[in-house]
């Protein structure tokens, strides 16, 4: 049996030159940077406090972007696989579903992960252009980013092999960006109905937290870093959620007739 | 929190008076003693930039006034832009109404017909200014404009005004046979106006006979 290593080693091979072929890099690199050229355009209409708008505009396009990139690339490795008949002579060699399914995972977290640095410093330049500095906690943001990159990757894989590509794709990108308004439900949920904290407490735990490994605002506002008990917080959560999404990706995979 | 971001975020942007202080708010994030959630709360508070909102003041409006002037360069037609920008200008400093009706003014030029921008300049004309000779005929122009062709949804608001503030301007000059008249004109395209009734009511007149009102009276 071939170690996890190499199986994940040969996945991220051929999943990094997939993304280079497929062009969504250049296409969402080159949108981020329009968006926060379009902004700094502002400066010539006198608006202070540019600086600050700058950033919220740079940082709100890395994340949509990253998210939607993520999304796109994880959802892709499986049915594609699939689709294509290439499964086939994957499963012949001597790696078992669930190894495909863990390489699957880490080709899909790495290429995001790769993706959202490139938006990132590339945004970090242009605002370095503009004479707009970035505190430490830029560190904690990029940090935090790729954890729920990772958790958001797992997600999708998981799900891949329950429903259809597209359906897939609506269902995380309403998972990822909705899960700010699902945790304010939850709490005028308690406030209207007042239901035991409890409860809440259990249903807030199962709902995604996607936001929660999004620092871009205390990044734009300029805030201190963050504890760093947060971050292992954070990173414990993505590590339990993640793996239960894989789990439950693998438990309906391993049975799965091809 | 630092303190810069206490600053910072104390001061949240508003409309409100500089310096007014809000006691008894609570913000999208919840304090930790109204929070239920417990650590699920305390992640949200250190992940977001959250601060008690509670004591907060607000920044100066004004700040808010180059997306104005950017707003209505993009689209001189724009006429929310130039009627809230001359509020806002007026907002924090009254002394810079030369400033707002200028910026009026340059609205005027562009949408000379707007009914509302017409009435908005009289108000201030007849708030700020007490130069009602000058108002009336941008109120005129307004209600011309309203009379003969059918105000957009959005501008009835401020032909029904023309007509209230011309009542009132000729109330304060103590012309009542003109305030009479243009309260049963107003009436006549806003039965129920509350201001026209009562110019009405309050000087003994008959209300519900504006149909016969006669041409309008000379000063």
């Amino acid at each position: 049996m071939i170690g996890h290593w190499q199986v994940c080693r040969a996945f991220l091979v051929t999943g990094a030159l997939e993304t280079i072929r497929r062009k969504d890099l250049y296409v969402v690199l080159i949108l981020t940077a329009l968006i926060i050229a379009g902004g700094y355009a502002f400066r010539a209409f006198g608006v202070r406090g540019l600086e600050i708008f700058l950033k919220d505009v740079a940082f709100t396009a890395v994340s949509v972007m990253s998210t939607i990139l993520a999304v796109m690339i994880s959802s892709r490795q499986l049915p594609e696989e699939i689709q294509r008949r290439t499964i086939y002579p994957l499963m012949a060699r001597p790696i078992t579903r669930g190894q495909l399914l863990l390489g699957k995972w880490a080709t899909a977290f790495s290429v995001s992960a790769f993706c959202f640095l490139l938006l990132a410093l590339v945004s970090y330049g242009m605002l370095t252009l503009f004479g707009i500095p970035l505190y430490p906690i830029f560190g904690q943001y990029l940090l935090l980013k790729i954890v729920g990159l990772g958790w958001l990757c797992a997600m999708v894989i998981g799900l891949s092999v329950y429903v259809t590509p597209s359906a897939n794709v609506t269902l995380c990108l309403i998972l990822a960006f909705g899960s700010g308004l699902f945790n304010r439900m939850f709490l005028m949920w308690h406030a209207q109905e007042g239901i035991s904290s409890g409860w809440l407490n259990l249903l807030y735990g199962l709902f995604p937290h996607y936001d929660f490994f999004d620092l871009s605002k205390k990044v734009t506002y300029e805030w201190d870093l963050l504890p760093w008990w947060v971050l292992g917080a954070l990173t414990a959560y993505a590590l339990l959620s993640g793996s239960l999404w894989l789990v439950a990706g693998w438990l309906r995979f391993r049975k799965q007739v091809l | 929190m630092t303190e810069r971001e206490t600053q910072g975020a104390r001061e949240a942007s508003n409309g409100d008076e500089i310096g007014h202080h809000h006691h008894d708010e609570t913000g999208a994030i919840p304090e930790p003693e109204r929070d239920p959630r417990g650590v699920w709360g305390e992640l949200e508070r250190q992940v977001k930039p959250y601060f008690d909102v509670r004591g907060h003041t607000h920044r100066d409006s004004r700040e808010t006034l180059p997306l104005f002037r950017f707003m209505t360069w993009a689209d001189p037609t724009f006429v929310p832009g130039y009627v809230v920008g001359a509020q806002v200008i007026l907002s924090a400093d009254e002394t810079r109404l030369d400033e707002a009706l200028a910026f009026l003014r340059e609205g005027l030029r562009y949408s000379p017909n707007s009914i509302t921008l017409n009435t908005e300049y009289a108000r201030h004309l007849i708030v700020k200014r007490v130069a009602y000779a000058e108002a009336e005929s941008y109120l005129k122009r307004a209600i011309q404009t309203g009379n003969s062709s059918k105000p957009a949804d959005w501008e009835r608001e401020g032909f029904q005004d023309a007509y209230r503030w011309m009542v009132l301007q000729w109330r304060k000059r103590g012309n009542r046979q003109q305030e009479l008249y243009w309260a049963r004109e107003g009436l006549k395209r806003f039965p129920d106006d509350g201001i026209c009734l009562r110019a009405l009511r309050a000087n003994q007149q008959p209300v519900g006979q504006e149909d016969r009102q006669p041409h309008e009276p000379h000063d």
